[in-house]
């Protein structure tokens, strides 16, 4: 686990030395940066990724509480505490509200009072980036859906009324062609209603546990088998380790995954191949295609809900198997990118952390110099 | 005979391309309708249709939500290019979301048309687009 990395804003030395000794002591594994002037801390932050700023307020040129206000215009999740001489209660209370994430009163600063002020601060500032990122998530696929809703209702009543003008007017050439429309926009509202219950359950907390990879992408296979056998397809799995995952999720992370390898594919079998290895804490699995491949342009878009980089004439599909598959690997605390050359296939690739057993043992299995063990 | 309308319609749902097609040549004028499925095809088109014996399209019919580039961007390319942006775009699209509408028209959408629900709103509006802007193309 990397250092805390903190910086430190305060003019006098005195004060600075003594905070710097607490943080060292209150938090063991720390990386202090320091600042004596606020003017320069704007510059430090771009030069420097920080887990947390604690910024004195009495200081000349520019007071903590104005330079926080402005650290907070460009670094929105930076988790800032101010730190306030006897006196200036009641200002550092309406700081709160003003970019600053906690305060501590100088004459109130213990080893315990600061590291959890620290903490406090990181959480906060954490919980809040999270609820930002689902709330503009949620706004983003609300919009996106709502207007692939429409079209398909839409299409449905107007071919309806065609069909109906035609029958009665006593033409019936192109009754079958309007009918097909019909129920083409009929099957991708349904496919449009499965989704966004899939995308609802996702949002509900996961219960976790250690979960057989192998196991899983047994399963996923015996529920494709008629699609392999449509499309002469093969999906190839090596022995996996195990995740803490949820269940569920991951079969719906491995099937969304697979079935696009196996969909988006013109060679004559299509064939999906599954690996894993341990990284550190980690399981990464690598989904590997033989499919038609990604140009690099539109490699972060995949994951956006209802991008197509096809028309649906010549593929079809929902254009949210990978929106689903991402929002469930990001709900066990995993991440998924995308690694493709156009004529040449993709690869996704999955990490999600390991069961706290395995980990030690794949540690401990390390240090002795073996390679790590898979289940 | 009098010279045909020319429009390309930018457009990846085929019953749309189909709907949209079937009310435009059902109209008053005479229209002929090359079709493009997404906004890189479109913009292909468009680039060969300028050295061409036919000449540009005399309007785009243009959709938002495209496959491989978007109507937003198809929307930027047209009216940054100085041999495309005199032709006028109409946006007609599904989307009647207040930031879609004001988006094309900061990106120079000469009309933004939401496809109503009903056939005969449908019809009414494909038949106004016909009216104004065939009419206005055709203005000496």
């Amino acid at each position: 686990m990397s250092p805390l990395r903190l910086c430190l804003i305060d003019d006098d030395p005195a004060e600075l030395a003594l905070t710097q000794e607490l943080l060292r002591q209150a938090i063991p594994d720390v990386d202090i940066h320091i600042e004596c002037d606020a003017r320069l801390a704007l510059q430090a932050c771009e030069n420097q990724a920080f887990d947390c700023l604690i910024i004195d307020y009495n200081m000349p040129f520019l007071d903590g509480l104005t330079c926080a206000q402005e650290l907070r215009g460009a670094f929105p999740y930076l988790p800032i505490v101010l730190s306030t001489s006897f006196g200036d209660e009641v200002l550092a209370a309406n700081a709160l509200t003003s970019g600053v994430t906690d305060y501590i009163p100088k004459s109130r600063m213990t080893l315990e009072s600061l590291r959890r002020a620290v903490e406090h601060a990181v959480r906060v500032t954490k919980q809040a980036r999270i609820i930002d990122e689902q709330r503009e998530e949620l706004e983003n696929f609300a919009y996106a859906l709502a207007h692939d809703f429409k079209q398909p209702i839409r299409q449905i009543r107007t071919f309806a009324t065609l069909i109906t003008e035609a029958i009665e007017g006593g033409r019936s050439s192109d009754t079958l062609n309007h009918l097909a429309f019909m129920n083409g926009a009929a099957k991708r509202l349904a496919d449009l209603v499965d989704v966004m219950s899939q995308y609802t359950l996702l949002g509900k907390a996961p219960t976790f546990e250690a979960i057989s990879v192998n196991r899983v992408l047994d399963g996923v296979r015996a529920s494709l088998a008629p699609y392999l056998e449509e499309r002469c397809g093969r999906i190839v799995v090596s022995p996996a380790p195990s995740i803490l995952g949820n269940d569920a999720m991951m079969t719906q992370v491995a099937q969304n995954i697979i079935v696009n390898g196996l969909k988006y594919n013109k060679s004559e079998a299509p064939t999906v191949i599954v690996t894993s290895y341990v990284d550190g804490d980690r399981c990464v699995m690598k989904f590997e295609d033989n499919g038609i491949g990604i140009e690099s342009r539109y490699i972060e878009d995949i994951f956006k809900p209802l991008t197509r980089l096809h028309n649906s004439s010549e593929y079809t599909g929902s254009g949210l198997g990978l929106t689903l598959a991402r929002k469930a690997v990001l709900a066990q605390n995993g991440e998924i990118w995308c690694e493709s050359e156009p004529g040449k296939g993709s690869a996704f690739l999955v990490s999600l952390p390991l069961p706290p057993a395995q980990h030690a043992n794949s540690e401990e299995t390390e240090e002795r110099g073996v390679a790590p063990l898979t289940t | 005979m009098a010279v045909p309308i020319k429009v390309l319609l930018v457009e990846d749902n085929e019953a749309d391309a189909f709907l949209t097609q079937e009310t435009l040549e059902a109209g008053k004028l005479h229209v002929q309708i090359a079709t493009a499925v997404d906004g890189v095809i479109a913009i292909k088109h468009l680039r060969e249709a300028v050295d061409s014996p036919d000449g540009l399209p005399d309007l785009v019919l243009l959709d938002l939500n495209l496959p491989r580039l978007d109507g937003r961007e198809v929307l930027k390319t047209i009216k940054s290019d100085p041999a495309l942006r005199h032709i006028p775009v109409v946006m007609l699209t599904s989307s009647d979301s207040e930031r879609d509408i004001v988006k094309s028209y900061q990106l120079g959408a000469n009309c933004y048309v939401t496809k109503p629900v009903g056939l005969e709103s449908f019809r009414a509006i494909v038949n106004s687009i016909e009216e104004f802007w065939f009419t206005v193309v055709r203005l000496p």
